[in-house]
């Protein structure tokens, strides 16, 4: 990843005796929090293969006694996979783009632009996310059942979650910190050449924005695949709902929920697209958060 | 001229007050694949009901009633349905409260299927002596067992009047710490820990609350409510046949008694489900037993009354939909229509494998012949249907009703006996006629004065 | 306008234009989507509001039955405590990860995913995880393991002194993944050439952590740190799947509490009038700390 040769110690160093003891321990912690993160993982896909019972059993078993694929198959139907993936897919693409354009220009007026009280605007992004979202729920969602002013009401639509997409003061910080460190001369070059902001955004920043884009990207992508709470309360009629929803329901509403094993299986094929998008994109994640200037 | 026009206008719209439909929200199933029957089934049902009444059209909302958060939510926004079914027992005093729903004592007074009735059947929904809801469903909390560790332990099936020494010795008996299982699996999380006990005062033949002239007191620092959670502690230290992790919420009680890893759980109606459908626990090997009795003179056969009702909503404003919304109620109850709701539950039930396992308890006398029908029906679908309960003990499970508190149930379940019983099961040393007393003493100071010091 | 004062204006809005424009989107949806439900939160507090009915204004009616809620005294602790422990062990351990794997020389793309699994589990994994598999004091995973170090069994989540403890070390991780990626992240950033001066001067292992490493992640340190602590002030998640606040209200939090009013009293005043104290709080905690610790002047801001 890093072409550092070298980290704390060089690699000199660590063919020493005392260093190859530190090294030994670090991989020793390596090995070991990989094992305790990935043998819960593999619990939970092989209980979604035993019987309810066996899930049950104290002491706790492994491997399965009975490999049941029909939890699977069973939980692909009630969970209507296909549907919620389309749907969440969809959500997701406009909630990462309404998202991308509220903070983009955010960060870029904040980072690059004149802009009067700019600490304070700043702060006041910052601040306001301390503010429980818990107790935010009721009067939030009487705004998107009547909104301010044109009096529409945005239950049981999608809009209902692309609006407040925008609203993330943390991914903003770190878009502005990533602005921040783009060289000047690049959009000074620009300036001269007479391009208005907007196209300077967009044909010279934004190319050299991957890293940050994809962190964005991939934050907002976590964010909706598991977050069901809101999802919820907005989305009353079934057709709409996206994954996460699904698989609340089928837990912890009370009544027709599946069989145990079947509620671990739906779980186990939503972890899918989540983990084969972080190892396909865990480079930018660290990417782009190294060049957000977050250091000492 | 100008005159006979405003005449005119306003016989316009006197008519199209009259013409315009009055416009009924009603309640859907949620549109799942577990419920394409029953959706179909009152999507005809709803039809039936706007050709019986041309002036009314019916708007249908997904929705089912439960605790998560989304009906307050709901009103908020004036999105609820305007008729509700299968509503909670246990949220009367909080609908009530909140005004959301409203009496329904006059309209019930022009029924003429009033008195069909269990003389019980209304009480859950009585509040302050007006009735709010239209029983449903109804259900007496008892006992379940799992038939083949009873038969592996040699415990005799219980008597129609077992009592608490009975109880323990069948606890005792299954209880196989090593091998996993438990003899009893009470509730040990939330609101629902502070339920349980309150079925075991009753059977002391003590109470959570006792009303005098309108004002509430706390009443278990008796004797026997003492009674209950010296048992309830003995069961954890003296006897040992709880489960280990005894922080059980309501689901996961029944979890562990499918599983096998308990042998007695307390149910009202729906724990089973869980077992049958999660669990593929074959229903005959479900046995029934009404509570067991509790010692001394005043020990009875007690269980928690409950069930679900049928209201109107009290955010409807117009005395028509209003009418309309009593209309909807009583359409088709206990008739021959109510029959093919039950029907269409079973056919999902058989679409999905699974059973309709409920317990099904009719708040109607038991000489009503709609009883009779629905029961046929559970019986004539094995596969997909159970009906529980043999003839003695449906007969004998009445008498052995009792109401929940009057005032602040869910305050007292949750915030004071919830703590008793975790305190019981957590602390070898706590002194249950100490813990009663100070908990009571607590609840009346905290929650029942101020409520009482309104009371005029 | 006019005159000088007219130009100042006017030169103002023609310099601040494009900026202000470049904003408006996020001002816009912060307003109606953040600020003007924070507003009517604070609201709420001196409001009674049944859904469906007008709210009415009880001044101080609901600040009163918050400040004597028997139970607030315990959530406020219990609170702290979780804050407390969340900082010893779900603060530090994600630093000393990131830095142990980033000497790690090979495997460490999979170390940084294995580490990162258990932020993507649904709640509905870890609660089962927890619940059935590790916490059991009979034979849980944990009590197994300490079982083979010959340490008695511990009761977790069923004893009131550990329960607190318990849910951090569940909390620590389900989330630590997410922070160790960007320490990692932040790690590899640090100049090489820092470390080869260090070593020249004979600095050991510790020190050069100590004089090189944790200065150069200094500035996500103390960002991560403050968002932690907010974070963990208004832990939920976790007594409320796990424990409803039990056992014997050990694991009541101060957000428990605030759900509770919501959603089990269904009382929005008192739910509003606690949040809203925890939010005042907050606040002040944080300007404070910005002030103190100069996050805003580092590099980041």
């Amino acid at each position: 990843m890093s072409a550092a040769a070298r980290g704390i110690l060089s690699v000199a160093e660590q063919r020493l005796a005392p260093y190859r003891l530190v090294s030994s321990l670090c991989y020793l912690l390596g090995g070991l929090l990989a094992v305790s993160m990935l043998l819960p993982l593999a619990w939970v896909f092989l209980a979604a293969l035993k019987e309810p019972a066996e899930i049950m059993r104290v002491p706790p078993t492994l491997l399965p006694a009975t490999w049941d694929w029909a939890a699977f198959a069973e939980a692909w139907r009630r969970y209507q996979i296909p549907r919620m993936a389309f749907n969440t897919a969809i959500v997701y693409l406009g909630y990462i783009v309404s998202r991308l354009f509220v903070i983009t220009l955010a960060a870029y007026a904040l980072a690059r632009l004149a802009v009067p009280f700019r600490r304070v605007i700043y702060m006041v992004f910052l601040a306001t996310v301390m503010l429980p979202d818990q107790a935010l729920l009721v009067p939030k969602y009487l705004v998107v059942a009547s909104l301010p002013f044109i009096k529409v009401s945005l239950i049981n639509t999608w809009w209902a979650l692309w609006l407040p997409a925008g609203v993330s003061s943390f991914q903003l910080l770190l878009m502005k910190g990533f602005f921040d460190d783009i060289p000047r001369d690049l959009s000074e070059a620009a300036r001269i050449d007479g391009a208005s902001e907007v196209r300077t955004l967009w044909r010279i920043i934004l190319p050299n924005s991957k890293p940050i884009v994809a962190v964005v990207g991939i934050f907002g992508f976590f964010e909706i695949w598991n977050n069901f709470f809101w999802q919820r309360l907005i989305l009353t009629a079934q057709a709409k709902w996206t994954m996460a929803v699904m698989v609340w329901f089928h837990t912890y509403t009370i009544g027709g929920n599946p069989a145990l094993n079947v509620q671990l299986a739906g779980a186990s094929i939503s972890i899918v697209p989540p983990l084969v998008l972080f190892l396909v994109f865990q480079r930018f994640i660290t990417q782009g958060i190294t060049m957000t200037g977050l250091k000492g | 001229m100008k005159r006979t026009l405003l005449a005119f206008l306003a016989i316009l719209a006197a008519m199209g007050a009259f013409a315009a439909p009055v416009v009924l929200k009603v309640e859907i199933p949620r549109d799942t694949p577990e419920n394409k029957s029953r959706i179909q089934a009152e999507l005809e049902k709803i039809a039936r009901f706007e050709a019986a009444n041309p002036g009314i059209t019916c708007q249908a909302v997904n929705f089912a009633y439960d605790n998560t958060g989304d009906f307050p939510v709901l009103q908020a926004s004036r999105q609820a349905p305007d008729v509700l079914t299968d509503v909670w027992a246990t949220e009367a005093q909080m609908l009530v409260a909140r005004k959301w729903i409203v009496p329904l004592d006059d309209y019930i007074a022009t029924w003429d299927k009033k008195d069909w009735y269990n003389a019980d059947a209304y009480l859950p929904y009585t509040v302050g002596g007006k009735r709010y809801g239209v029983p449903d469903q109804n259900y007496i909390k008892h006992v379940i067992y799992n038939k083949a560790l009873f038969a592996a332990a040699g415990v005799p099936t219980p008597s129609l009047t077992w009592t608490w020494d009975d109880f323990v010795k069948a606890a005792v008996k299954t209880t196989n710490k090593a091998g996993g299982a438990a003899g009893f699996a009470p509730m040990g999380k939330g609101a629902e820990s502070g339920w349980g006990l309150t079925d075991f005062i009753y059977q002391a033949g003590g109470e959570v609350e006792r009303m005098e002239g309108g004002r509430a007191y706390a009443a278990f620092d008796s004797p026997e409510a003492i009674a209950a959670a010296q048992l309830f502690k003995d069961l954890k230290w003296k006897y040992d046949v709880i489960p280990a992790s005894w922080a059980n919420g309501w689901g996961d009680v029944y979890n562990v008694f499918g599983a096998g890893q308990a042998a007695i759980v307390l149910d009202a109606d729906w724990g089973r489900n869980i077992v049958v459908n999660q669990f593929k626990m074959d229903p005959k090997n479900i046995g029934l037993a009404l509570m067991p009795k509790g010692p001394g003179a005043r020990g009875r056969q007690a269980g928690v009354l409950g069930g679900s009702f049928d209201v109107i909503n009290g955010l409807v404003r117009s005395n028509a939909v209003r009418d309309a919304a009593w209309k909807y109620i009583i359409f088709e109850k206990w008739d021959d229509g109510n029959l093919k709701l039950v029907q269409s539950q079973i056919d999902d039930a058989r679409a999905n494998k699974q059973f309709r396992a409920q317990f099904q308890y009719s708040p109607l006398l038991p000489g009503s012949p709609y009883v009779a029908k629905e029961r046929a029906l559970l019986v004539s679908n094995p596969d997909a249907a159970v009906a529980w309960g043999d003839p003695v003990f449906l007969a004998a499970l009445p008498r052995t009703g009792h109401t929940e508190p009057p005032v602040a149930a869910q305050d007292v379940y949750g915030k004071y006996l919830a703590n008793v019983v975790q305190t019981l099961f957590t602390d070898a040393s706590a002194d249950p006629a100490k813990l009663m007393k100070d908990t009571a003493r607590a609840f009346q100071a905290e929650v029942l004065d101020p409520l009482n010091a309104k009371v005029n | 306008m006019t005159g000088a004062r007219g130009r100042r204006w006017t030169g103002a809005i023609a310099k601040y234009r494009t900026g202000l424009l470049f904003l408006v989107p996020a001002v816009l949806v912060f307003a109606v989507f953040l600020w003007y439900p924070i507003v009517e939160n604070l609201l709420l507090t001196f409001q009674s509001y049944v859904p469906g009915f007008d709210k009415e204004w009880v001044g101080l009616a609901n600040l009163d039955a918050v400040l004597h809620d028997p139970h607030l005294v315990r959530a406020i602790v219990n609170t702290l405590q979780f804050v407390g422990l969340a900082l010893l062990i779900g603060f530090a351990v994600p630093v000393v990860v990131a830095i142990a794997l980033s000497e790690v020389r090979r495997g460490r793309s999979f170390f940084r995913v294995a580490v990162y699994v258990p932020n993507m589990l649904p709640g509905i994994c870890l609660y089962i995880l927890w619940q059935k598999l590790i916490f059991p004091p009979d034979a849980g995973l944990l009590n197994q393991a300490l079982g083979l170090l010959g340490i008695p069994h511990q009761l977790w989540i069923l004893s009131p002194r550990q329960v607190m403890a318990s849910l951090v070390l569940m909390s620590t991780w389900a989330n630590f993944g997410a922070t160790t990626v960007m320490y990692m992240a932040g790690l590899a950033n640090v100049n090489p050439e820092l470390y080869e001066a260090a070593e020249m001067e004979g600095a050991g292992f510790l020190q050069r952590i100590r004089h090189v490493t944790l200065p150069g992640l200094s500035s996500m340190l103390l960002l991560l740190l403050i968002l932690q602590l907010i974070s963990t002030f208004q832990v939920l998640q976790e007594p409320f799947v796990m424990t409803s606040g039990g056992p014997n209200n050990s694991s009541l939090t101060v957000m428990l509490l605030v759900y509770n009013y919501a959603f089990v009293d269904v009382d929005y005043g008192k739910a509003g009038a606690l949040s809203a104290m925890l939010f005042v709080f907050l606040l002040v905690f944080s300007c404070f700390y910005v002030r103190q610790t100069g996050l805003s002047r580092a590099r980041g801001a």
